[in-house]
């Protein structure tokens, strides 16, 4: 794959860098849950288990543990 | 990649072909029929294992299975082999497929690793341009471009990202309205227990407060569980478990008896009765009503809308952006009706608070009454408590259910305080003592801090669980706000780099007439704006003033620049399908040069009918002297009659070999040759 060409892959995970870069500056994220929730939508292995179950089940333990 | 050799049998018009573009660019031309498309549909078929032109709108009943093969043969009798050289490899890679297991590509398994990019790619389509493609792209509606140019783009994979953030959100968003009705459970049961009509923090502690001095404690300042028996000496004041129940119970069958009393009565009757005005208000104004009856629906729908535009109730196309303005316009009408919301649910909910707490103290007494004989107590309270659960449900939906008959004024009366109820409740009571002995008031007292302790602990877990949900939703919706506004942005960057790209390339072709050419490509809700400039007057949709001839350059040119970023090095093979059909000679000169020399690396290969443009194609060294082939005609036994050499005359002698050998009888063949070669020879000296 050439410099120039776009594949899929590095479309959809330049919108997640990017994304996520976003959340490293909101207070309501602490900085492992914004890794856990990069890791569940940038590793491109989206087949490794539904995305949102996983980013619920991270969100709620981030809340847990807030609490 | 690059195409070496194409072999083809028996698919859609040909029975048996063979080509060796080398790598080079290749011009098929011919007439309407001559079975050059069948070309494009064996490359396509080849490098995804469907044929395009098989699929889509309108062709529901076509399938690759029974259309895919030549008419007269079978799936197992077809066959497209390639010969590709790979990015990366030394040695040309053999590639086979048949329409019999369209799935599988036979090659040797080294090549496979290579060959993967690839054919992910070719599966968004990318390799083929088609006439219908370029109308798709200039001349269709923004959201069909958006659609066409996101398959493109494969954009298919951030939508369903933004699908799962949008998932994240509303789930979490679920969950909060649990949390929300949990907490307000608990906080009725904290409010049956002290015995008040509705929560309030300070008559709790005062009854608390009550209790522990019955019991000798001090006073606490705060309800927290933990504190309310804190100081107090459990051993005096052990009672049986019986007397303990009774003691609590009988503060629940006081609580029942007030609220049948003449004074909660009225009471309550006062706000239903305004409960009522504000309803029959609304109901006098159709408008304001439908408004309201549909503003909840209306908010779900925004919510629901996705990159398409399609209405998510019905699935009709709009066109981008506007059902999405539709509704928030629909929101911002129903104002005034929110208002009017907000204050029905004042009132609705302050009735059903006091029906809550109601409902609590009724359903402890009920279980109470479960083993008590007669039984027809316990139904009479049971009955009571399902009529007061209907009436709770009716009080969350008071627009839509109140105006059922059943809550009348009368019905809604009956419902909180029905007859005989009073004679039921002195019936258990008399029961339940007599099954108890008498609790004395240190009893008492710790069990009404023991249940309220019970109480307030199931409140701050209530309470807890609320804030965690909030705040999880809060980040839910960060979450989707973030990864929205890094799609637009990055999405943003390429389609700027592809419209730069698109005015260089149109510039070229038409830059003595529009040297100053300019365009826009942005997203636009769910749609792709595309506007270009026409004479420095302004951008205007590409089909409003620019010819045909020129849309078709916009079109090709688009196609080129979204080549250039999604498929470059990678699949270098280009199939242009007839696309320049409505370009004038003149322009198709530079669409030739343009070709030349601002895509060396690409190897094109373009099909049409029209043998002028296949000649400039060649004049202008787009193909090579090899690189023309012409599909002179069809027959469906034969498919496509092929000729390299794009002469008359030598056309008219391969047509004679053709003639003579299947003539019967030879003297006729000589006959025409005869016929045929005088006027040859008279035009070859002109």
């Amino acid at each position: 794959m050439t410099e120039q060409g776009i594949s899929k892959a590095s479309l959809v995970e330049q919108i997640v860098e990017e994304s996520f870069a976003r959340l490293d500056h909101q207070e309501e994220f602490g900085p492992e849950t914004v890794e856990e929730l990069r890791r569940i939508f940038a590793e491109g292995d989206l087949a490794k288990g539904d995305p949102v179950i996983r980013a619920l089940r991270c969100l709620r333990e981030e809340s847990d543990e807030a609490a | 990649m690059r195409l070496l050799e194409l072999e083809i049998r028996n698919v859609r018009g040909i029975r048996s072909l063979a080509l060796e573009p080398n790598g080079e660019n290749l011009v098929v031309w011919g007439p309407n029929g001559a079975g050059k498309s069948a070309v494009v549909d064996a490359i396509d078929f080849l490098l995804t294992g469907r044929i395009s032109r098989l699929r889509g709108e309108g062709t529901g009943d076509i399938s690759l299975r029974k259309h895919g093969p030549h008419v007269d043969h079978k799936p197992e009798e077809t066959m497209v082999r390639g010969l590709l050289r790979l990015p990366g490899l030394a040695d040309p890679v053999e590639v086979k497929r048949s329409i019999e297991d369209p799935d599988e590509l036979a090659c040797d398994a080294p090549a496979r690793e290579h060959l993967e990019p690839i054919l992910a790619l070719a599966k968004q389509g990318q390799h083929v341009l088609t006439r219908r493609d370029i109308l798709r792209y200039v001349a269709a509606d923004t959201s069909t471009r958006a659609k066409q140019i996101q398959e493109l783009m494969n954009l298919s994979e951030v939508e369903k990202l933004r699908r799962a953030f949008v998932s994240v959100r509303n789930r979490l968003g679920e969950e909060i309205g649990l949390a929300k009705v949990a907490f307000a459970e608990a906080l009725g049961a904290v409010s049956a227990t002290a015995q008040l009509e509705r929560f309030d923090e300070e008559a709790v502690l005062a009854t608390v407060n009550k209790s522990r001095a019955v019991l000798d404690g001090t006073p606490i300042s705060a309800l927290c569980s933990q504190d309310l028996k804190a100081g107090l000496t459990a051993r005096k004041i052990i009672s049986s478990a019986g007397a303990a129940e009774m003691a609590v119970m009988s503060r629940y069958i006081e609580n029942l008896r007030k609220a049948l009393g003449s004074e909660h009565q009225a009471r309550m009757a006062g706000v239903d009765k305004k409960l009522r005005a504000l309803l029959k208000k609304i109901a006098s104004e159709p408008e304001l009503l439908r408004s309201l009856k549909r503003l909840n629906l209306t908010k779900l729908g925004l919510g629901l809308i996705d990159e398409t535009g399609r209405c998510p109730l019905c699935d009709n196309a709009w066109p981008p952006g506007e059902l999405s303005r539709y509704l928030q316009r629909r929101v911002a009408e129903a104002g005034s009706a929110s208002d009017c919301t907000k204050e029905i649910r004042q009132v609705s909910g302050a009735i059903a608070e006091r029906v809550g707490a109601v409902t609590e103290s009724l359903r402890k007494v009920a279980e109470a009454a479960r083993d008590l004989q007669p039984k027809n107590d316990f139904l009479r309270l049971q009955s009571w408590l399902f009529a007061l659960e209907e009436l709770s449900r009716a009080l969350d939906e008071p627009l839509d259910k109140y105006e059922d008959p059943r809550f009348s004024p009368e019905g809604v009366k009956r419902m909180l305080a029905p007859s005989d109820t009073e004679k039921s409740i002195g019936s258990v009571e008399r029961s339940l003592k007599a099954k108890y002995p008498e609790a004395t008031p240190q009893q008492v007292a710790w069990d009404v801090l023991t249940r309220l302790e019970e109480n307030v602990k199931a409140m701050e877990g209530a309470s807890a669980a609320l804030v965690k949900a909030d705040l999880s939703h809060r980040r839910g919706v960060v979450l989707l706000e973030s990864f929205l506004k890094a799609r637009d942005k990055v999405l943003g960057t390429v389609y700027e780099t592809i419209k730069d790209s698109f005015v260089g390339l149109y510039r070229r072709l038409h830059g003595v007439d529009e040297g100053a050419f300019s365009a826009r490509i942005e997203p636009e809700e769910a749609g792709l704006n595309f506007e270009v400039d026409f004479f420095g007057r302004g951008l205007h949709p590409p089909r409003a003033l620019h010819s045909e001839g020129h849309q078709d350059s916009m079109g090709l040119c688009l196609y080129l620049a979204l080549a250039e970023h999604l498929t470059k090095g990678i699949i270098d093979i280009v199939i242009l399908d007839d696309v320049v059909m409505s370009i004038d000679a003149d322009h198709r000169r530079q669409v030739c040069q343009l070709l030349a020399k601002e895509f060396p690396h690409r190897q094109f290969l373009i099909t049409t009918h029209d043998r002028t443009w296949a000649r400039q194609l060649r004049n202008e060294g787009v193909a090579g002297s090899n690189g023309v082939v012409e599909f002179y005609k069809w027959d469906l036994d034969t498919g496509p009659y092929v000729s390299q050499q794009v002469g008359l005359w030598d056309r008219i002698h391969a047509d004679l070999d053709e003639m003579m050998w299947r003539a019967p009888r030879r003297n006729c063949v000589m006959a025409w040759r005869s016929f045929l070669g005088l006027p040859a020879r008279h035009f070859k000296r002109k």
